[in-house]
């Protein structure tokens, strides 16, 4: 029977290690995937406990913090709506957004554990507190920027040319991250779109904005300098249809310069007609359209129709920036960048670094270009042409005294109501420092209410750094 | 030799106790309860072991060493989970404890002839039976199975007690029949086959576990009652015949069942598919592999967890508890806990002089080895969930009780080869 016994204990001892393999499944090479599921709640009620890191601006300033509250930690935002596009809100109920979404790995500590310290905090079960992310964020600019918007729609957004870091961001109107439990329903039922970061998702027509893009094309693939002479007509007949000149006017025999520093359609209209669609769409693609934007908070794809879904008309109305075109104010400001940074593109981003709570770096961003759509030569024309925009032209109201500055305006045309005012801009023109993009809802022209806005932005930071 | 094994005995309790201990102290620091309970339980925990010890040392000084230990571990840390999980509920568990070692020691006085256990084997399959199929016509339905009776205060489940019975009456069957079962002249087409009618019992066990199964609706007491029978039978006969025939006709039967009545059906639909009703009668188990993987592989620590997000996690899923804040190392520990536990059952089994001691510490290994199987491959999704309680661990005064007078009964045995060799 001895036998029987042994093979009744080699049964018990196989059956064991079914189970112990089974288990190393599910809690070591299977976890993960079981911890993702959407009806596991266990992730969200051990985040609970965990002490976020908090969002500093580049200035020092707290933009969220995490408070111990009984058996758990509350997420609070000292600067509410002003960095609300910024931060996003965290929620046990609704979830997260924003930085809080997309830098939750590092604001929750789930990275990886840098010190044997916190290694062992972790085997013991204690909990390591997460990150704190600094950002690019200068809250004296942001603070700027959202005073000369005030309580008008819109969006402002600046960064810096030579490394992407974006300075300032302001989306109106906006939301309070603090009250998010409390404010759920009026928030997400909003017609106004408070949850929406106009920056990064807001989609808007660019109008004569757009003819940066527009004339980089021209002057990249077209044979067309800026003193080649066109005709400027008050309207233009293409294709059976109309390109008509804002308010009207007719200006007689111009140059490309003086049609670009005027903003006339006519022209425009004729320059894309003769460029063609498929010059004018892989150009504007070559500055981010119809890409994804790789940044640090969510973006929307900035988009133009196929060159094969348009007629000729369609294609003299998108040179001049009206259409179906939806650009995100985060993409015009990468059209500027493009100006401003010698026909570089960088890529955009907001978080400058990773700290663990001890001071230990863990994360550190490094500038680096993302395209490269004109050459030098086009870039510093092109800058030329801007800088008269803003001293002789349209955006004449984004002049700072003492200080070179380069833009455009656009004004859109949105079927009903107001035009959405845009300006794109950089200063000082001669050595970029800041590119500015504004775009405010149904507020009239470019060159009366957007530019002032980037005036006042760029006025600021340029005296900041005096 | 007899005090050597109480010394080593002695030793390996004090190092499970110095474990239990530090799990008492982490679990009130972690979920700030007073360190003074914990203390308190460690304590009478403590004594608990020290008392059975002593009375090992008086009336089975020769037993096997590390049964006792193993058992100070488990039901330790079964007393530091439930002190967890609910507090209300940890205070009644170690006076189960309690009440088990008492009942460990008055078996210890009882069955010392245990060889006289023999004579009464029709006795045995009539208590058992009785008290399998009481709960049917006495009892109350808890969680859709049947096995329950109300005692005052208390309630019991009778099929506890029942499969020590049935371990006897099986026992003592085969022992004096196995050489009957075992012989046999008959082949077809190359294969053994026992005369037809040796076939009697193996047919009368598979009608009482599928009648558990329809009356009781648990399925996992009918496996165990099956799954022992089959084991002891091929001890006793070594035919491998009979658990080849045993299987299929349960896996028939089972199949059946799954056919005819819809509870089976539930039952297995949601083992295949627990996602197919995750917040109703798949919550359960998808909790249970939840906490599991949140557990990982060092596990969130004692009290850090979120284990009571499981329904029930204090008696059928306590090892889902354990394995979230002990993680893998943890749950491995604990199995390998269990599986020496059942390997030091099996060396009694082995070493013991007479045949019916042999079947009789096999099967109540075998019982304890099925059940433990049972329940941790259900709630880790491994087989259908089926509520059977994980010995000494999982709260519940029944299954402490029965789990107690069958380690009384292993110790027994393992005495009674040294008395005689000595």
């Amino acid at each position: 029977m001895n036998k029987r016994i042994g093979r009744l204990g080699a049964a018990f001892t196989a059956a064991f290690l079914i189970l112990v393999l089974n288990l190393t499944y599910l809690q070591f090479l299977g976890a993960q995937k079981l911890a993702a599921k959407p009806e596991n709640v266990r992730p969200l009620l051990n985040e609970r406990r965990i002490e976020r890191g908090d969002i500093m601006s580049a200035d020092n300033i707290v933009l969220a913090r995490s408070q111990a509250d009984g058996a758990g930690y509350v997420r609070s935002y000292p600067e509410r709506s002003l960095t609300a596009p910024v931060t996003g809100f965290y929620s046990t109920k609704y979830g997260r957004a924003g930085l809080e979404l997309t830098y939750n790995d590092y604001l929750s500590g789930q990275s990886k554990v840098s010190s044997l310290d916190d290694y062992m905090k972790r085997l013991l079960g204690q909990d390591v507190p997460g990150n704190t992310i600094t950002l690019t964020l200068d809250m004296r600019l942001e603070r700027a920027a959202a005073k000369a918007l005030g309580t008008r729609k819109g969006a402002v957004v600046a960064l810096d040319p030579r490394t992407g870091a974006i300075l300032a961001l302001v989306s109106q109107p906006s939301y309070d991250p603090n009250k998010i439990d409390t404010d759920w329903k009026a928030l997400s039922a909003s017609e106004e779109g408070v949850l929406l970061n106009r920056v990064t998702q807001g989609r808007f027509i660019p109008g004569s904005s757009f003819k940066i893009v527009s004339a980089a094309a021209a002057l990249e693939r077209g044979r067309i300098s800026p003193s080649t002479t066109f005709e400027a007509p008050a309207q233009l007949t293409v294709h059976g249809g109309k390109v008509t000149n804002y308010e009207g006017s007719s200006f007689g025999e111009v140059s490309f310069e003086t049609a670009f520093i005027k903003s006339i359609n006519t022209v425009f209209a004729k320059v894309g007609v003769d460029l063609g669609g498929d010059k004018l769409v892989e150009e504007s693609e070559q500055f981010g359209f119809n890409r994804d934007t790789p940044f640090d908070l969510p973006t929307s794809m900035s988009k133009l129709p196929a060159a094969k879904d348009m007629d000729p008309l369609e294609v003299a109305w998108m040179a001049v920036g009206q259409g179906r075109i939806e650009a995100s104010p985060l993409t015009m400001a990468l059209v500027g960048a493009a100006i401003a940074n010698s026909g570089e593109i960088r890529q955009p981003y907001l978080v400058a670094r990773a700290t663990e709570h001890d001071g230990t770096k863990v994360f550190e961003r490094k500038p680096r270009t993302w395209l490269r759509p004109i050459s030098v030569e086009t870039a510093d024309t092109l800058a030329a042409m801007m800088e008269k925009v803003v001293d002789e032209g349209t955006g004449r109201a984004a002049r700072i005294g003492g200080v070179r500055v380069a833009g455009k305006t656009g004004t859109a045309e949105v079927g009903k109501g107001a035009p959405h005012a845009w300006f794109v801009g950089f200063a000082p023109a001669d050595d970029p420092a800041i590119v500015v993009a504004v775009i405010v809802e149904n507020a009239g022209t470019g060159g009366k209410v957007a530019a002032p806005i980037a005036g006042e932005v760029m006025k600021t930071w340029i005296g900041k750094n005096d | 030799m007899s005090s050597t094994n109480r010394n080593r005995e002695l030793l390996l309790i004090f190092f499970a106790m110095l474990v239990i201990a530090t799990g008492f102290v982490l679990t009130a620091l972690n979920t700030g309860q007073p360190v003074a309970t914990a203390l308190r339980f460690t304590g009478f925990l403590a004594a608990i072991f020290i008392a059975i010890h002593i009375a090992n040392r008086l009336l089975v000084s020769t037993a096997e060493p590390a049964l006792i230990s193993l058992v100070a571990f488990i039901s330790g840390l079964g007393l530091v989970m439930i002190w967890r999980l609910k507090p209300d509920l940890a205070a009644a568990q170690a006076i189960w404890l309690l009440l088990g070692a008492i009942a460990l020691v008055l078996t210890m006085l009882t069955a010392r002839r245990y060889q006289k256990f023999k004579d009464y084997k029709y006795t045995w399959a009539i208590a058992g039976v009785i008290l399998l199929f009481a709960p049917v016509f006495l009892g109350v339905e808890r969680g859709g199975a049947r096995l329950w009776m109300d005692l005052g205060p208390f309630s019991f489940q009778p099929a506890e007690i029942a499969k020590l019975c049935f371990v006897f009456f099986l026992a003592s069957y085969l022992e004096e029949k196995r050489r009957l079962l075992s012989i046999s002249t008959k082949r077809a087409f190359g294969i053994w086959l026992p005369e037809l009618k040796h076939l009697g019992p193996l047919l009368i066990m598979w009608a009482v576990s599928l009648v558990i199964l329809v009356l009781e609706r648990d399925l996992g007491t009918s496996l165990l009652f099956f799954g022992l029978f089959l084991a002891m039978l091929y001890l006793a006969t070594g035919r491998p015949f009979y658990v080849v025939l045993g299987t299929s006709l349960f896996i028939a039967g089972a199949t059946a069942c799954y056919f005819a009545f819809h509870h089976v059906q539930v039952r297995f639909d949601i083992w295949l598919d627990p996602w197919l009703d995750p917040s109703g009668r798949g919550y359960q188990i998808i909790q249970s592999i939840f906490a599991m993987a949140g557990g990982g592989l060092a596990g969130t620590g004692l009290g850090l967890g979120n284990p009571n997000l499981i329904p029930a996690v204090q008696t059928d899923f306590i090892f889902s508890a354990v394995a979230e804040e002990l993680g893998l190392l943890g749950s491995i520990a604990v199995i390998l806990s269990y599986l020496l536990f059942i390997s030091r059952g099996l060396k009694i089994a082995l070493t013991a002089d007479d045949e019916f001691g042999k079947l009789v510490a096999a099967g109540l290994t075998s019982v304890f080895a099925l059940q433990t199987f049972v329940i941790l491959g259900g709630t880790t999704k491994l087989i259908p969930l089926t509520g059977v309680t994980l010995p000494y661990m999982s709260y519940g005064g029944s299954s402490i009780l029965m789990n107690f007078i069958l380690l009384a009964l292993l110790l027994t045995i393992s005495a009674k080869r040294g008395e005689q060799g000595e």
